[in-house]
């Protein structure tokens, strides 16, 4: 009943709309169905479908989810497919997490199945989801004291968990086996199963509806889109080569001040980005696996660009990464992975903005937290055991971007997670959050200045354990354009009366008797672009609200109060602005 | 049978009923102020007969519409204002008050260490890589927000005490240095202990009797400080302004010798008496929709369909609802003033019940771009009702929506809204050539055909996505379509959804205001209380139950209704789960018929787990967290066969009008003068005052006793 000539007017945009809509689909099954707190409540997870050609996929959509997930499930696509490149059939769903295989770290499982059409896989749904728990020697696979991968956890190359529609029972009880979670291990399994096979059969319906050539030309003008404007916005951008260190705090193994080096050439509407120059591959688990660094790479240049832009494979294409081997941002095995999510993912996306800050000043912002993790455990009364991962100690941090200050803690790198209902996680474990507020001058100053720093004490009523992994202590959030940096961070165990301990890098199951609290205090975001260019009234309307002090307004922006404390002195402002200035000699 | 005959045989019918009216009274009134306009409904139980009234809002005091119309619409029908037992009204201004920023100056009393919660939210970005995001700014500023001493453990128990001292001195200076109107004390925990926000209250009413002062746990007594923060800020923010509001409507009607009950709708479908309105201002947020999705059940009661998707397509958005077991899904969120209108999580959050929406940017002035890649977009940019489409020759150029359904046939723009506004058909074809035609290289016809499907596409992509969310099987069910725009898209959209079967109710532009008829009184309250299941014996479930039951009921008997039906539903877990399972308790609270739900609470739970995850079971201790008990009285009877709305329809006898390339000379059918029992064939257009139905090729309607016009879909599949 409808002309080719009517359908096309509507076609390009119904295929990519359709295949996001699965995407979307399979995000809320999971949503809805996964087991465990960390897929229902915080949201870590990401789907997205691939097209295949031969041996080699295409990222075409994508929902909205853990951002951190979405770029590092493409090498791990391409390698499932090469792995069962002879024996892939209908009804096949394949898992794996190897950090040496196309992964990040052990925990981000991938799980995927083809669509068939014609008897050639066509399409692709793939779910890469945090699983809680992956064996190994620490529960929730972050060992700070690992010294090889196997430290970290069980490694799962792509097995098939389903084989032509059955389920392999074999498969399953081994994973399920190596798991603390057993409960919640498989449910989640399932549910990531479940959104495959939902994707699967929307998908075969699209194929059948449209033919596979038509929905592959449709893909085409899809991606060559993106990548048309992928490639202006670069062409934008000053042509040279522009350089950026930055460092990881340290290895958890004694290593400091680790440096992490890229070069940014801009020739065109062509990006390379150069780590040559970071350090070798360390001893502790920050090493970063190939598929996390190009993953935070590539969740960086995005947020440099239109958030318009339909995310696919055309963001990829203008872009080259070299990453040399045997270094931190590329490993060799068996180096231990387990924290890269973390770091060195943070220092990773901010060497890249910092680099990107030398041609496309106005495009960097909202630089990356970096996360001062520390989760507590214990049991309650009935013998059962409890981890909390004391999520009100990270809140705040996140950077300012040109022309918007810095709001919460989650730069667009871990969007997707939720800051929990403190009242809930009083119910749920023994502990009650004492203070958690915003405190003034921990923030980087700038024309807009980071997100402020943050206070939170946290008492445990029981007896407990923590562990904790300091980042952001010695290197924190750095400033970009001009801003100021965020303060460090801050982690005092305070263990009983007089006796308060700092953390300044890890701690390890340090036990505290009830009562005891643990006392964050949490640095601000870096600012963007020059303090001195900050409108006095803005200063003015932070130091009101108490975000900024008296002193600071001085000290940072060059801002002098009048004697009420509620108007500017504009004559001594611009007076010790100019002379700021002249200091500088600019 | 007798059956509502259109416009010229009314003199006569409205002379009987006024005859019938005289009895006793048995009038009631349905009152929905939207954006544009003031819908109206009056129905009559003696006889079962309803008439239909629109007027334009009148923004700057909303009364005066109402009034104006009310008086307008009586004299129409010739009924006495005595006649009149019961007025259900529903409206924005809430809301409204909320967007535009014209509450009071609040200030909050909160928990000492815990100023900055409005501000931290849930700490996450709704759009993942807009580096430039920015949310609506808390109700109550920084520096309005004064710290008290004061601590609730989750248990209920007091922790430190409240320094009554701290709360009076902060108020004090909040009035005297800030000049405040009204007060938000939100305190951690006083879901589980009310004790100290009351104690705060109490201290700050001795000294300042005038300020409105809403506490945090009556509002809405869930757990999760953020929401029940936000919502008690929302309600203090409102009260002074509703309060006024209502009091002026009351004279009003007053003064029109009005002797009934002024009911106020709610966002849970609900309506409330105009004290407890007054009191919680917050609960008739976005009534409005929410009456459209009751009716949308009731016709799905009186069709004996139980699952139904309740489409309303107005002038700037469209909204869908999903009726599963013949009653409106419900949720307890609810997003008001969002920055982006169709991002979630771009808006303040409220902890409520209410009936569970989602907004699409798909409505009649929806604008039409063609895009750098050549391809066309619909919205979520809209023209409004002012310029509004190019046709409607009041100013606007872009190419909107209904413009395109004007180029392809579907409305007449000689009987647009009943004739009293004439489009300009030229108009809307320049604007579909300029911005779509030109552009895409497509002939005029070509563009609308995609103009429309493409909000067709959107649409139903949004209904999937919404279906899919809730565990709601779409192919399976009906849908009820309403709205001016509605009727016009809802069979391409149910084909597209493969829905076999669409109800079109008659009146489609007035359904908020017939929803408000049937709207029964009702108040859900709300504890959250955690209690282990195996911790609990049957007399200690009822220890807990007791005072929410009396508290619903409470309300309800203040309402004139004394023998209210009882609801209980309890949000329940497995320990160290984040998120919890409504469970609903079989049987009426009232009467005891939940004696026996606690012995098998284990077994409701596992029942509704099943349905949502798994066969399989945790191995953890089952927890409630919150109970919930609705009083509500008896759905108002709706026994109707026609409807009157005192506008003509149809002008001509057929038109041409186009299905993607293909041309048809169309019957055009007055849905005013059809019988029940009359089939129509598509493709044709059915017109009524404010919507056309579109019947495709192969669509076949049949016209019900009450006039609805219920359409099969053709065979086809999803064929775009």
């Amino acid at each position: 009943m409808v002309s080719a000539s009517g359908r096309e007017v509507v076609f390009a945009r119904i295929v990519g709309g359709a295949l996001e809509t699965i995407a979307r689909e399979m995000s809320a099954t999971v949503t809805r169905t996964a087991r465990s707190p960390i897929f229902n409540e915080a949201h870590d997870f990401t789907t997205a479908v691939f097209d295949v050609a031969g041996l080699k996929s295409r990222l075409v959509a994508q929902a909205p989810g853990c951002t951190l997930h979405l770029y590092a499930v493409v090498a791990a696509v391409d390698r499932a497919l090469e792995a069962f490149k002879y024996n892939l059939h209908p009804g096949d769903i394949i898992v794996a997490s190897d950090p040496y295989d196309g992964g990040t770290h052990i925990p981000d499982h991938v799980v995927l199945t083809p669509v068939f059409h014609d008897r050639k896989p066509v399409l692709l749904p793939a779910v890469r989801a945090h699983m809680g728990d992956v064996g190994g020697p620490v529960a929730g696979g972050y060992n700070p004291q690992a010294r090889d991968i196997w430290q970290d956890g069980m490694v799962v190359p792509p097995v098939k968990l389903y084989e032509r529609g059955e389920k392999r029972r074999d498969v399953f009880d081994l994973l399920v086996a190596n798991n603390r979670l057993a409960h919640w291990i498989e449910g989640d399994l399932d549910a990531m199963v479940g959104a495959c096979r939902m994707a699967e059969r929307r998908a075969r319906e699209l194929l059948d509806r449209y033919g596979v050539d038509a929905v592959r030309g449709a893909l085409d003008d899809n991606i060559a889109y993106t990548e048309r404007r992928v490639r202006a916005e670069i062409a934008s951008w000053k042509d040279g080569a522009f350089s950026a260190e930055t460092h990881v705090d340290h290895d958890y193994m004694g290593g400091n001040d680790i440096p992490i080096r890229c070069t940014a050439t801009v020739a065109g509407s062509d990006l390379t980005l150069d780590f040559t120059g970071s350090a070798p591959q360390v001893a502790g688990f920050v090493n970063s696996p190939i598929a996390n660094t190009v993953s935070f790479v590539f969740v960086a240049i995005t947020s440099c660009c239109d958030e318009d832009i339909p995310i696919n494979e055309g963001f990829i294409n203008p872009v080259k990464v070299i990453a040399p081997e045997g270094t931190i941002v590329n490993p060799t095995p068996p180096a231990p992975v387990g924290n890269c999510t973390c770091i060195p993912g943070a220092e990773i996306a901010e060497v890249v903005l910092l680099a990107l800050a030398g041609c496309a000043p106005e495009r960097v912002g909202v630089n990356c937290h970096k996360l001062p993790l520390a989760y507590t455990h214990g049991a309650y009364t009935d013998g059962r055991r409890w981890v909390n991962l004391n999520f009100f100690g990270y809140t705040g941090g996140a950077g300012a971007a040109c022309g918007t200050d810095g709001w919460g803690l989650y730069p667009p790198l871990m969007t997707g997670v939720i800051l929990p209902s403190l009242e809930m996680n009083e119910m749920q474990y023994p502990t009650r959050v004492l203070k958690h507020e915003y405190i003034p001058d921990c923030t980087g100053p700038g024309r807009w200045r980071g997100a402020p720093g943050l206070e939170t004490r946290i008492e445990y009523l029981s007896d407990s354990r923590t562990n904790v992994m300091m980042a952001g202590v010695r290197h924190p959030a750095r400033g970009l354009c001009g801003g100021g940096d965020g303060a460090p961070n801050r982690i005092v165990m305070e263990i009983g009366p007089g006796d308060a301990r700092e953390v300044r890098e890890t701690a390890f199951s340090m036990p505290m008797p009830p009562g005891g609290t643990i006392h964050f205090r949490r640095g601000g975001g870096g600012g963007w672009g020059d303090p001195l260019d900050r409108p006095p009234e803005e200063v003015l309307e932070d130091v009101m609200n108490e975000y900024v002090t008296n002193a600071a307004a001085e000290r940072d922006y060059g801002v002098v109060l009048a004697t009420d404390g509620k108007s500017v002195d504009v004559a001594a402002t611009s007076e010790t602005r100019a002379r700021r200035r002249a200091a500088r000699g600019t | 049978m007798t059956r509502m005959r259109p416009a010229e045989s009314m003199p006569q019918a409205a002379a009987i009923r006024r005859k019938e009216s005289l009895g006793g009274g048995g009038w009631r009134l349905g009152v929905d102020i939207g954006g544009t306009f003031t819908d109206f409904a009056l129905f009559d139980e003696g006889g079962s007969r309803i008439a239909v009234y629109k007027q334009l809002t009148t923004p700057a005091d909303p009364s005066v519409a109402v009034l104006g119309g009310v008086s307008t619409l009586l004299d129409r029908e010739n009924v006495a204002m005595v006649d009149v037992e019961s007025i259900a009204h529903g409206t924005t201004l809430v809301t409204n008050s909320i967007i535009e920023r014209r509450g009071a100056k609040t200030g909050m009393l909160v928990t000492a260490g815990f100023r900055d919660l409005l501000d931290m939210g849930f700490e996450q970005r709704y759009d993942l890589f807009d580096l430039r995001l920015t949310w609506p700014d808390p109700l109550v500023p920084r520096r309005l927000r004064r710290e008290v001493r004061e601590r609730i453990g989750h248990d209920g128990a007091v922790v430190e005490s409240l320094d009554r001292d701290g709360a009076r001195e902060a108020v004090r200076d909040l009035v005297d240095a800030a000049g405040i109107e009204a007060l938000a004390i939100c305190f951690l925990h006083s879901y589980a202990n009310p004790d100290h926000e009351e104690a705060a209250a109490r201290a700050v009413r001795d000294e300042f009797p005038g300020l409105h002062v809403s506490r945090s746990a009556e509002v809405f007594g869930n757990m999760r400080e953020y929401e029940r923060w936000t919502t008690a800020t929302m309600n203090a923010y409102t009260q002074p302004m509703f309060e006024r509001y209502v009091a002026r409507l009351e004279r009003g009607l007053a003064d029109l010798e009005f002797a009934g009950q002024l009911h106020i709708m709610t966002s849970s479908g609900a309506s409330i008496t105009p004290e407890t309105a007054r009191r919680f201002p917050v609960r008739a947020l976005e009534s409005g929709p929410a009456a459209g999705a009751l009716m949308s059940a009731h016709h799905g009661r009186h069709l004996e369909i139980p699952d139904l998707l309740s489409f309303d397509m107005g002038g700037t958005t469209a909204k869908g609802a999903l009726i599963r077991r013949f009653a409106p899904l419900k949720q307890y969120d609810l997003e008001v003033a969002r920055v982006h209108e169709f991002k979630q999580g771009s808006g303040l959050p409220v902890k409520l019940p209410v009936i569970d929406m989602i907004e699409i940017g798909s409505g009649g002035g929806s604008l039409a771009v063609v895009d750098e890649r050549g391809l066309i977009r619909v919205g979520p940019r809209s023209a409004g009702a002012d310029p509004g489409p190019a046709c409607y020759a009041k100013g606007g150029t872009g190419a909107t929506l209904t413009d395109a359904n004007v180029v392809l046939g579907y409305l007449d723009p000689d009987s647009f809204l009943g004739g009293e506004m004439r489009l300009d058909a030229a108009a809307a074809r320049t604007a579909i050539e300029r911005h779509v035609a030109e552009p895409a290289g497509l002939d005029p016809i070509r563009a609308a055909w995609g103009v429309h499907e493409i909000a067709n596409e959107d649409v139903a992509r949004a209904f999937r996505i919404h279906a899919s969310e809730r565990g709601f099987d779409y192919r399976s069910s009906s849908m009820v379509a309403f709205g001016g725009s509605g009727p016009v898209h809802a069979l391409a959209i149910a084909r597209k959804l493969r829905i076999p079967r669409v109800v079109f109710p008659i009146g489609a532009g007035v359904m908020s205001a017939l929803g408000l008829l049937v709207s029964p009184l009702g108040f859900e309250v709300s504890r959250s209380r955690r209690v282990f299941v195996a911790d609990l014996d049957a007399e200690g479930f009822e220890r807990i139950l007791a005072p929410l039951i009396g508290q619903a009921s409470g309300f309800l008997s203040r309402a004139g209704v004394p023998d209210p039906s009882l609801v209980c539903r309890l949000d329940m877990r497995y320990q160290g789960q984040g998120y919890e399972i409504e469970v609903t308790l079989p049987g009426d609270v009232a009467h005891g018929g939940h004696a026996g739900a606690f012995s098998r609470l284990d077994e409701l739970f596992r029942a509704k787990y099943a349905e949502i995850f798994s066969e399989t079971f945790l191995d953890e201790p089952l927890e409630i967290v919150s109970w919930k008990v609705e009083a509500a009285g008896a759905e108002a009877p709706l026994a109707y066969r026609g409807l009157r709305s005192g506008a003509r329809a149809a002008t001509k006898q057929s038109r041409e009008v186009w299905f993607a390339d293909e041309r048809h000379e169309c019957e055009v059918v007055d849905r005013y003068a059809l019988e029940p029992g009359t089939v129509i064939e598509g493709p044709a257009v059915v017109e009524e005052a404010e919507s056309t139905c579109v019947l495709g090729p192969g669509d076949r309607a049949t016209v019900d006793e009450r006039l609805n016009l219920v359409a099969e879909l053709s065979a086809k599949g999803d064929d775009s």
